[in-house]
């Protein structure tokens, strides 16, 4: 395959300045979210639930320091749990400007090779991406620091080391430190093999439905897990259901075959994208 | 050298566009591509830059496969396309992020083609009519020397004054190793550019001759009415009389009629 780091060079550039609305967009969306998020947050962290005698009870919080942990701990929590979906809206963006034909005979004609570009796309589309998300949520959470004296009574840490610290649930240590037994590395791998897979999906998706691949690729997601359910509930049924469940309970080689399973799909889907990118034709 | 070799391709099964045709282009030169509403000079355009791949048979851009892309074919080819877009930021930064993809990008030809059709250097893309984006666009087509430049309907939009401009600005920075291809109905926009006619009808090549074959074996004349067309080819009506094509049996030197060379291939069904 063709790869000139020159060249590539170029093509990033290229992209990145030509799609600067595109990240301008990205930011100032991300921001307005965050800053939204950090200010309204601040009202509802005084209430927690609590898990005593069986059941669930709302419990609420006088104690300051409590306080602060809670709003940390849930508004970083979201805050992360959007930088995800960002990022999969944004992969799911891939092929959005090869959406009509002049836009397809820019990029298909372009003098780089098709790896070239592909690379490029997904660099500016998925790091290039994080670090606009991670850039918006700094400043926003700097603007939240800024006002929030003027409209609130309190004041409330920066957002910023938890956000990051919750990335630790990505390092392997993480779970090293939890528990070394194997069937739990197995099932630390399968997370991170399943957060890939549907990082992949959404890749293909982007590249087959171009126009609303973020969209399509949801819809297909929900169609397929309702699917699942109705099938695993079918076969449940058909069998002893008490059984069915208590032989489902994982073990090693279900985690085994699972993330085989996990690894087996993403690159299947990177390979499509691949191929579907590559063979991309302007009609 | 443009090579097509029992080519193939339709759109959908029972849309055949090409079936078995071969065309060779040598290198140097301007070739009129003509031929009839949908007979598939767009695609043969797209398919001779590797933008849409052949159901079968091969198509090859200086030795290479179109369809495989390679950044080393693409370097050497410009399509200028019928539709197309340009980023909306001015000129100077669009040069600046493409030229770099053309190795033989020349500034001066840029300059000199920008100051040929009227155009400022300053301009911002994006904030110009139709046909100023186009001459903007064969500007950079021109600046890229790239060897093989294929211009769908290139006058179309372009104001009268600015066709005879192309003209002159494609005569005057072609390089002679050059090759560009001209698919256009607007037959007399291009006529005095041609060193090579193409007339296609689908699977067929109806003519594939230089201007030079073609004037040395068929006369084009304007009859006054009343006087016999015998012995003619082809005849349409004409202002004040008719338009013949005969054969060329005393080496008579006349201009070529591309309209009416075109009608009497077309019309006439004739492969010359």
């Amino acid at each position: 395959m063709e790869f000139n780091l020159t060249r590539f060079g170029l093509v990033l550039k290229r992209d990145l300045l030509t799609n600067r609305r595109v990240y301008i967009n990205f930011f100032l969306g991300m921001f307005v979210f965050y800053v939204t998020l950090g200010c309204l947050s601040q009202m509802n962290f005084n209430n927690a639930l609590s898990y005593t005698g069986g059941s669930y009870h709302m419990m609420v919080i006088t104690d300051r320091a409590e306080y602060t942990a809670s709003f940390l701990v849930r508004t970083a929590g979201m805050a992360n749990a959007m930088f995800f979906l960002f990022l999969l809206f944004s992969v799911a963006q891939f092929a959005y400007d090869l959406r009509e034909k002049p836009s397809r005979i820019n990029a298909l004609m372009l003098p780089a090779s098709r790896l070239e570009k592909f690379l490029g796309r997904w660099l500016l589309l998925v790091p290039g991406a994080c670090l606009v998300a991670v850039a918006a949520f700094a400043c926003a959470d700097a603007a939240r620091l800024a006002v929030q004296p003027v409209l609130f009574e309190h004041t409330l840490p920066s957002l910023v080391p938890e956000f990051f610290r919750q990335w630790n649930f990505f390092l392997p240590e993480f779970y090293v430190q939890q528990d070394g037994h194997v069937l739990v590395l197995l099932s630390a791998l399968g997370s991170r093999l399943l957060l890939l897979f549907v990082h992949a999906s959404y890749l293909l998706g982007g590249l087959y439905f171009r126009k609303r691949g973020a969209l399509m690729t949801t819809v297909l997601y929900l169609v397929g897990n309702f699917v699942f359910v109705l099938l695993a509930w079918r076969i449940a049924d058909l069998t002893d259901s008490a059984e069915f469940w208590q032989n489902l309970r994982p073990g090693l080689a279900y985690y085994a075959v699972l993330d085989a399973l996990l690894f087996a799909l993403t690159a299947g889907c990177v390979w499509l994208s691949w191929r579907k990118f590559s063979r991309m034709q302007v009609l | 050298m443009i090579q097509i070799e029992n080519l193939r391709f339709g759109y959908g099964r029972r849309n055949p566009v090409f079936k078995d045709f071969s065309l060779a282009l040598e290198p140097g030169g301007v070739y009129g591509l003509l031929g009839r509403n949908g007979t598939g000079k767009t695609t043969l355009l797209y398919m001779m830059c590797g933008l849409l791949r052949p159901q079968g048979g091969t198509v090859r851009l200086g030795g290479l496969p179109a369809a495989a892309r390679r950044a080393a074919a693409l370097q050497d080819v410009f399509l200028v396309p019928e539709e197309f877009t340009l980023p909306k930021m001015p000129l100077r930064r669009f040069v600046s992020l493409n030229r770099g993809f053309y190795p033989r990008f020349s500034e001066d030809i840029l300059r000199q083609c920008l100051a040929d059709f009227g155009l400022s250097e300053d301009l911002r893309l994006g904030q110009l009519s139709m046909g100023q984006t186009k001459k903007a666009l064969m500007s950079f087509a021109l600046a890229t020397q790239a060897r093989y430049l294929l211009m769908d309907e290139p006058t179309n939009g372009l104001d009268i004054p600015a066709k005879s401009e192309f003209r002159k600005v494609v005569a005057r920075h072609m390089g002679e190793e050059q090759t560009l291809v001209v698919s256009t109905h607007q037959v007399r926009d291009i006529d005095s550019l041609l060193d090579h006619v193409v007339i296609i009808d689908g699977s067929r090549l109806l003519l594939s001759k230089s201007v030079a074959e073609v004037t040395a074996e068929l006369v084009f004349e304007e009859l006054p009415a009343g006087e016999s067309a015998d012995g003619a080819l082809y005849a349409q009506p004409s202002v004040g009389g008719h338009s013949i094509v005969r054969r060329n049996k005393g080496g008579e030197d006349s201009a070529l009629n591309l309209e009416l060379l075109f009608n009497y291939v077309v019309q006439g069904g004739r492969e010359v």
